[in-house]
């Protein structure tokens, strides 16, 4: 995963300003709040892009941010040539997005898997319980359901973390978690080593 | 390729294995090849060939090893022996979810669970047929010359290990030249088999030399003289030497491509007296070993019946020669053989459990979860102690929340600062390239102090140009100095703020006192505006 921790975190540095600049050129007087926005805005998309979309919530995440059309302009800044990789489009399951049919394809058939085996999953549900004895093992039932509802709340923290899978969700927390961690050492060293001044 | 043909070689062998264990084949496409399958194989494979409780790893974490010994496995059985112990090794030492494959090769260093091997060597490996050690069968296939090759290797096994460096007897050789008349043939069969195994094994005994020259003065070998100063080398018996020798030219390319201990197809080649082929073999692996004297060391170390170690330490050392690479090579090429047989895991069900397809796939996704949990749970501080999923996905949802709150109120503080960061930005670049670089500890530091140190330890990675870097080096150390040296309490106290605000901003993890507090800063923001 992280290799280097260090140029890692430099690179994501690097973009980070890159994005700062040029949110500050084209929005000079904003609110703190907006600033705040786009300051996170730019430090995600700092992070998505270097991680380079092999990871389904860098894809995610510069997915959402360019649905807006605000942060568009933003987006296309800060992700420069490489935009063409990220920009929105059919989010392939594993590696670099296609923006081909095939693509699409991909896409729309993870969804579709998943979305079908959500509606198995309810049917058998239903099958089962009409009519179904009373569970002995209710301990194990309430565990599962507890890992239901966590699993649902992590699916909404990972961007891009809805239509996946356990195993991957997993995957993908562990990765994305690695990654926040550094994107926050940045922004704390940022924060840190700029001189506080009053705005 | 070879490689591949040993493999095949290798895996006909497999009549002689007995697999008792009830398998399903289950095709579970996956990304990850082999992570699962294997180690359940290879398990229960082992289980087979001991009949003993070999633990399980439940975390497959063998992949390329565990191929490795599977393919090893269909060697002759008294590799299998050394595989099992290996196995057994390796699954226990690779229990740890973090282990790599590292931790493979790592545990065979340890000596520790080879000792009983050789004994067990000695007692089993002795009831086979001495008789079948001789030439009587030159033409036929492997599995004659096998039992005596066992057998040797069985005498072998007794030897402890060591360098065969130290068997070097340079004046052994002369005398052998003459004894070997005959040229290499079926001892070629015997050598290439001894060569798979008698490579890991140690050559050293005086006492099977002896027995060795003996036998091989009956012999003769008139193709070994050219031989001859690779066997000086590494052997330190005459006789021994004396038939490698005769043997080398044929097995040179053998060995090469015969470490696997296929000797099937060079073996026909091989026209001459058998004979001594237990010497020949133990020449040949001592010419072999002469030959690729620093790995050979490495695999004479390991002593005896470390074939399984053996794999695994050639797997370690790609760089290695042809010959001692061919049976790296074997495993190598098994490896290769795997991943671009498809994405499926084969997976076998464990003893005692249910076949079914439906459950087996349930038991594999059921192991990753859990093995990916395990992950996490090193990732997320505090949490080695917790168990259970639940749990564990509790507090991997704090610490992400915790940190995209961190995120939040640091965009927050940088908003505030905003304003001055086009004219420092490139001053900026040059600092906290070694801000993250120093880590948490340079944050107690005001930034113009550490202005000061760039020059010094500042090394262009390539992502920023050296001429910004310079130039905001020179301009703010030449305005930052003098402030530093004027108010170094300021500063140092302005650091012990920032740190300690980096400390509060750790502990209130878990405390939904950060949204209040973001919520008023947000609000003085907005105040302020």
């Amino acid at each position: 995963m992280m290799h280097n921790p260090s140029k890692v975190k430099q690179k994501i540095l690097k973009k980070f300003i890159m994005g700062l600049r040029s949110c500050n050129s084209s929005h000079e007087n904003l609110s703190v709040s907006e600033r705040r926005r786009i300051i996170k805005l730019s430090a995600d998309l700092a992070l998505a892009s270097v991680r380079n979309g092999s990871r389904r919530w860098s894809r995610a995440i510069i997915e959402e941010a360019s649905r807006s059309p605000d942060n568009k302009g933003l987006v296309q800044q800060m992700l420069g040539s490489d935009g063409d990789n990220h920009l929105p489009g059919p989010i392939p399951w594993e590696g670099r997005s296609d923006r081909n049919g095939a693509g699409h394809v991909t896409k729309s058939k993870s969804v579709v898997a998943a979305s079908s085996k959500k509606i198995v999953k309810r049917c058998r549900r239903v099958r089962r319980s009409n009519g179904r004895a009373p569970r002995r093992n209710e301990a194990a039932s309430i565990a599962k359901r507890l890992v239901k509802k966590r699993t649902q709340l992590l699916k909404d923290f990972v961007p891009g973390g809805r239509d996946m899978d356990d195993v991957s969700l997993i995957e993908e927390t562990l990765d994305y978690m690695v990654w926040l961690r550094a994107q926050v050492d940045v922004m704390r060293a940022l924060a840190c080593s700029l001189p506080t001044t009053s705005s | 390729m070879d490689e591949e043909g040993k493999i095949e070689q290798e895996k006909r062998d497999e009549d002689v294995v007995n697999r008792n264990s009830t398998h399903v084949w289950l095709n579970v496409p996956s990304t990850s090849a082999n992570l699962v399958g294997v180690c359940n194989t290879e398990t229960i494979c082992r289980e087979d060939f001991m009949g003993s409780g070999t633990s399980h790893s439940s975390a497959p974490m063998v992949d390329s090893f565990g191929r490795e010994l599977w393919s090893r496995a269909c060697d002759p059985p008294f590799e299998n022996f050394g595989y099992c112990e290996a196995s057994a090794l390796n699954n226990s030492n690779i229990s740890d979810p973090s282990g790599n494959r590292r931790i493979g090769p790592a545990s065979f260093r340890s000596d520790g669970g080879w000792n009983p091997l050789p004994p067990m060597l000695k007692g089993g490996l002795y009831a086979l047929n001495p008789p079948n050690m001789l030439p009587g069968s030159f033409c036929v296939p492997q599995f004659p010359t096998d039992s005596g090759f066992i057998e040797r290797a069985a005498r072998f096994s007794c030897f402890s290990g060591g360098n065969f460096g130290s068997l070097v007897n340079p004046f052994s050789i002369p005398e052998n030249i003459g004894h070997y008349p005959v040229g290499p043939g079926p001892m070629d069969v015997f050598l290439s088999n001894c060569v798979k195994l008698g490579s890991e094994l140690n050559v050293e005994a005086a006492e099977d030399v002896e027995m060795a020259s003996k036998e091989g003065t009956s012999l003769g070998c008139t193709q070994e003289n050219g031989e001859k100063d690779a066997c000086i080398m590494m052997s330190r018996d005459a006789a021994e030497q004396g038939v490698g020798l005769s043997s080398n030219d044929s097995d040179e390319g053998e060995s090469c491509g015969n470490r696997g201990g296929q000797a099937n197809t060079p073996i026909a080649n091989n026209a001459g007296g058998e004979g001594s082929s237990k010497e020949v073999g133990l020449r040949k692996r001592k010419r072999n070993n002469g030959k690729e004297a620093g790995g050979d060391k490495n695999k004479e170390a390991q002593g005896v019946g470390k074939n399984g170690g053996e794999s695994q330490r050639k797997v370690e050392h790609p760089g290695s020669t042809s010959c001692k690479g061919t049976e790296k090579s074997d495993k190598r090429g098994a490896q290769a053989a795997d991943p671009p047989k498809g994405d499926y895991i084969h997976i076998r069900a464990r003893r005692g459990q249910a076949t079914n397809s439906h459950s087996l796939a349930e038991r594999v996704r059921r192991e990753k979860i859990s093995e990916r949990m395990k992950l996490l749970q090193d990732l997320v501080p505090g949490c080695s102690k917790v168990t259970g999923k639940a749990v564990m996905l509790d507090e991997i949802i704090n610490y992400v929340q915790s940190l995209q709150r961190q995120v939040e109120f640091l965009s927050m503080k940088l908003a505030t600062v905003n304003p001055r960061i086009d004219s420092n930005i490139e001053g900026l670049l040059a600092k906290d390239m070694m801000m993250p670089r120093a880590g948490p500890s340079t944050l107690g530091f005001s930034p113009e102090m550490t202005a000061a140190y760039p020059q010094m330890h500042l090394l262009p990675p390539g992502l920023v140009p050296p001429d910004a870097v310079r130039r905001a080096i020179h301009g703010q150390t030449a305005s930052s100095l003098p402030r530093a040296r004027d108010h170094p309490q300021n500063l140092g106290r302005k650091g012990m703020k920032f740190k300690q605000e980096g400390k509060k901003k750790k502990k209130r993890k878990k405390r939904k006192t950060k949204k209040k507090k973001k919520k008023k800063k947000k609000k003085e923001g907005d105040s302020r505006d």
